[in-house]
């Protein structure tokens, strides 16, 4: 963190709800495509709740050479479409894997051994959040720094925040910042519990949202020091300029209604990145469909930027995916740096008149911007905001 | 060759509350394996803590401590509080909390289950409440590597000081058995034994009679750690606040301990005095 050396994106990988790599994602956003369908992956019969964004054909995405449980399933294709875009062939023996690390962020970890043994079924994979970075560095060759994050629903971005880290203090040359949460019966029926699930649509910023859809889903990004990346003859796809993060210290579960610490958390953010809070272009909302999350989210939006904000979520369309939402999110942002897209909230009806903020609502915006923020916020009163900025390589932005 | 000062310490172990009766670091070994006591924070002047679970009302108990021991005053106010971060590393708490929602289910039906239990199944519900008890408003991580990892820890609120982020950090460790009937899809490179919960406090430029320096590096070649005790990562905490306190009551002047990491690397400690 000392050394300000700017940090960027080479690579990133998607697997989610509605598409299996970053392409067919960012087009099915911009189509609108919702991922909502009934839940498979454990019977929800009796659930009062029957909905949810599950990835296809989980058990096909298979890639590690040993059992493993449905989290690591998925983000193991992310990584690996990540270091393939980043152009990153890992060799041991040529490479010093020392200087390659791993950042994972996730809310329930591999869940699926201990909801198998609970529900009375054997279980030959190992559970618990650690085991997906594990597994992961070891497939991929990354024995350098590796950490864990469980930050809940701003895993992701705290991933992200601490690859940053690890690579402004010249501990790795590459990281990979990844956030992963498999569709999850205790996290499911966990939401009921709450009364935080909609029943039938997610609608985030909506006058009459229900709630939040669970998903579940991956997103890698892999990062370096500009240097590094220029050196091997990489093409840098984005910036990562900075990052903020704050605890409210408010409620387990519900956002502070000030919104004190999201607007902290921001701020923060955009001092690192060094820019003005004008030259944001658009934020990506963590904008969950809960009536709590909207709010504060759009308090805090309309203190830092005034009117002048443009947002919106993605969750409506692949759902809430726990600590992989923000590592999603982020590769979103690239995605709109690199094609003046602005993906829309999908399912709004009639904005909620309580947040009084720009929202693009069903259908994409045309709006070419230099700078993206991404919030992300969690149980435990954690906020979280990064900010990415667009590589231009000929004329790169400081 | 990183460095922190330490100012403060809170423990429940096997002994207890508090650090008198912790064995030196070379010794942890020799408890066993061994479970926290129940103990009643509201003995130890924390009160209104009934309502967490286990795990998080002694969390509170050795954070309290660990506040108490530095001299600052809690809960923090609020221009304190947003420069004070807490690093938490915990792998297991969250796993009585996943069967009780099930046996709730059970019970009750799945869309009657108990509303309280579903955010003590998230791995940092345990920070959380830490938090909001104490008015921690500043960096807030939550570190969940199979293997504890004191030095991760370490090296976290190395750089949140470094980086001017916080003035004081608190990190603490959360050691538990996982539930019986999760043992055997729990990773098994190095089971802790003696169950902990310890929070160390440490401050910038602090250089109190009560402080201690606490210095570590990672380290490839084994022969390094010949001539030190080595002990497991879940007991690193414990061996560091057991350190802290030989070292304020001038009982030594130095520890020097290896802690054995393997897929998480090999670690060299060493404590001696803030001031010498």
């Amino acid at each position: 963190m000392s050394n300000q050396e700017n940090i960027v994106i080479t690579g990133m990988g998607v697997v989610t709800p509605i598409g299996s790599t970053v392409e067919s994602t960012w087009r099915a956003l911009l189509n609108g495509d919702c991922g909502a369908k009934e839940i498979r992956a454990f019977n929800s019969s009796e659930h009062a709740c029957k909905m949810g964004c599950e990835v296809d054909e989980v058990e096909h995405l298979s890639i590690y050479p040993e059992p493993a449980g449905r989290a690591t399933r998925l983000l193991l294709p992310a990584v690996e479409n990540a270091l393939y875009i980043a152009g990153l062939r890992i060799e041991p023996g040529k490479d010093d894997l020392n200087r390659y690390g791993i950042c994972v962020g996730t809310t329930m970890g591999e869940i699926t051994p201990f909801e198998d043994l609970m529900a009375g079924r054997r279980s030959e994979y190992v559970g618990g959040p650690g085991i997906i970075a594990i597994q992961a560095a070891d497939y991929f060759g990354l024995n350098g720094p590796r950490w864990t994050i469980t930050n809940a629903c701003a895993a992701g971005n705290m991933a992200i925040s601490r690859a940053v880290d690890e690579l402004r203090a010249g501990r790795a040359d590459v990281m990979v910042a990844a956030g992963v949460d498999a569709m999850s019966w205790v996290a499911f029926t966990g939401f009921v519990s709450l009364r935080a699930m909609t029943p039938d649509l997610c609608r985030p910023f909506d006058a009459e949202r229900k709630g939040l859809m669970l998903g579940e889903g991956a997103g890698a990004l892999v990062l370096e020091r500009e240097s590094d990346a220029r050196r091997r003859g990489a093409e840098p796809l984005a910036r990562l300029l900075g990052y903020g993060l704050s605890s409210d210290a408010h409620h387990i579960t519900q956002p502070d209604p000030s919104a004190a610490g999201s607007i902290r958390a921001m701020e923060a953010a955009i001092k690192m990145a060094g820019i003005d809070k004008e030259q944001i272009g658009y934020v990506s909302a963590h904008g969950t469909g809960t009536p709590a999350n909207d709010r504060m989210e759009s308090v805090a939006l309309r203190h830092v930027f005034g009117d002048n904000v443009i947002t919106s979520s993605i969750k409506g369309h692949i759902g809430h995916t726990l600590g992989a939402a923000s590592a999603i999110e982020a590769i979103i942002c690239i995605k709109a740096l690199e094609t003046g897209w602005l993906p829309q909230t999908i399912n709004m009806r009639r904005q909620d008149a309580d947040c009084r903020i720009r929202v693009i609502a069903n259908e994409p915006l045309a709006k070419r911007t230099d700078y993206i923020m991404s919030n992300a916020y969690a149980f435990g009163g954690i906020n979280s905001s990064i900010v990415i900025g667009r590589y231009e390589r000929d004329n790169p932005i400081e | 060759m990183y460095s922190l000062t330490l100012a403060g310490v809170g423990v429940v172990s096997p002994a207890g509350v508090g650090t008198e009766f912790l064995p030196r670091p070379a010794d942890i070994a020799t408890w066993g394996q061994a479970r926290l006591p129940d103990i009643d924070p509201a003995s130890y002047g924390w009160d209104g803590l009934k309502r967490l679970s286990r795990v998080a009302r002694y969390g509170s108990v050795v954070v309290g401590e660990a506040f108490r021991s530095a001299g600052i005053q809690v809960p923090l106010q609020p221009d304190i509080g947003r420069r004070t971060g807490l690093i938490v590393c915990t792998n297991h708490s969250n796993l009585e909390p996943i069967i009780s929602i099930y046996q709730d289910a059970l019970q009750y039906g799945v869309n009657h289950v108990n509303p309280s239990l579903f955010p003590e199944t998230v791995m940092n519900a345990f920070a959380g409440h830490l938090s909001i008890l104490f008015q921690i408003q500043g960096t807030n991580v939550t570190l969940s590597d199979t293997i504890p990892s004191a030095a991760s820890a370490f090296l976290y609120a190395r750089d949140l000081l470094a980086a001017g982020m916080t003035d004081t950090v608190i990190c603490c460790m959360v050691t538990v058995q996982p539930p019986s009937i999760f043992e055997h899809v729990t990773h098994k490179e190095q089971s802790s034994e003696v169950e902990s919960i310890v929070a160390l406090l440490f401050r910038k430029g602090v250089e109190a009679e009560t402080s201690t320096l606490l210095k570590w590096k990672e380290i490839t070649n084994l022969s390094e750690m010949n001539e030190v005790p080595i002990i497991r990562p879940s007991d690193a905490f414990l061996a560091v606040a057991s350190a802290h306190q030989g070292l304020i009551h001038r009982k030594t002047c130095e520890e020097q301990w290896g802690v054995s990491g393997r897929s998480n690397g090999y670690h060299l400690f060493s404590m001696t005095s803030a001031q010498e």
